[in-house]
């Protein structure tokens, strides 16, 4: 009787073939999940929407007081008056958030874009004292899809809603 | 087995990253509140607070938040701590925040 003991080289090369299928797909699941990660990471923590979201807080908080006050959603510029009499306007101009702070009346305002790409921005005092900000602006995609292989990608729209209480006047209730 | 290991990789990323997302929203939600609570929309009074019209996470998460008030010495000042929390895959995340409010 002729036996066959052991495996042949066809079967090995079937073996061989079907690992490094195995291991191409699961190599790349881990880039791909590293990618994703990594996206995620610069999407939370945005360096320049943390920045002007930073820049927001700090102008409102440290503010004395409204030029004017709105109760309802209003579209014109938010303008600060801080504690030693200077006057700080955000306002949303050709899709750039604008900041503009006047150091003396009569001397030109020194004006910086703060963040590009903005939709859409509100603001509101629903009690005196304190600020709602709604700002619309658009953003890469969501991870997910940012790391995907398709050819090109529309921006998406992210809403930012912040509310604020002034305490520039200092020693107040605010505090 | 290739397959599985990176599947597992994989999830524990997305994982990360979701939690990640909660972490913002659930800072941000604290802020809120503790802004409201500052400025006056909110009573200085413990409890559960509901922030359905002043806050929407960017993440899909239900956060929800209590404040707790305790007074302290001298008259007029209080401890204000905010916990927001949220589910996020099953574990529950909360954020603390604690500082002092002047209400004399």
């Amino acid at each position: 009787m002729n036996r066959h003991r052991g495996t042949s080289l066809v079967e090995l090369l079937v073996v061989l073939a079907l690992l490094s299928v195995m291991i191409l797909v699961g190599a790349q699941l881990v880039v791909h999940s590293m990618e994703l990660l990594g996206a995620t990471g610069r999407a939370v923590s945005n360096p320049l929407v943390v920045h002007v979201t930073s820049r927001l807080r700090h102008d409102v908080q440290e503010a004395a007081a409204l030029q004017w006050q709105d109760s309802i959603w209003t579209e014109g510029p938010l303008v600060l008056i801080t504690h030693d009499g200077t006057y700080v306007s955000i306002a949303l101009e050709d899709g750039n958030l604008v900041r503009a702070q006047t150091a003396s009346p009569g001397t030109p305002p020194d004006r910086r874009v703060i963040l590009r790409g903005v939709t859409a921005w509100w603001w509101r005092t629903p009690v005196e004292g304190v600020v709602d900000l709604n700002i619309t602006y658009l953003v890469n995609p969501e991870p997910e899809r940012q790391s995907s292989r398709d050819v090109g990608y529309g921006l998406e729209r992210r809403q930012e809603n912040l509310r604020f209480a002034i305490r520039g006047g200092g020693g107040g209730a605010r505090w | 087995m290739a397959v599985v290991v990176a599947a597992g990789f994989l999830d524990a990323h997305m994982s990360a990253a979701r939690r990640l997302e909660a972490r913002s929203d659930l800072v941000r939600a604290a802020e809120t509140v503790l802004e409201s609570v500052r400025g006056g929309t909110l009573p200085m009074v413990s409890g559960d607070v509901d922030l359905t019209d002043e806050f929407q996470p960017l993440s899909s998460i239900r956060v929800r938040t209590k404040v707790v008030v305790t007074t302290k010495i001298p008259q007029g000042l209080f401890s204000v701590r905010v916990d927001a929390r949220a589910m996020v895959r099953s574990e529950d995340m909360v954020i603390t925040i604690t500082t002092q409010v002047w209400r004399p």
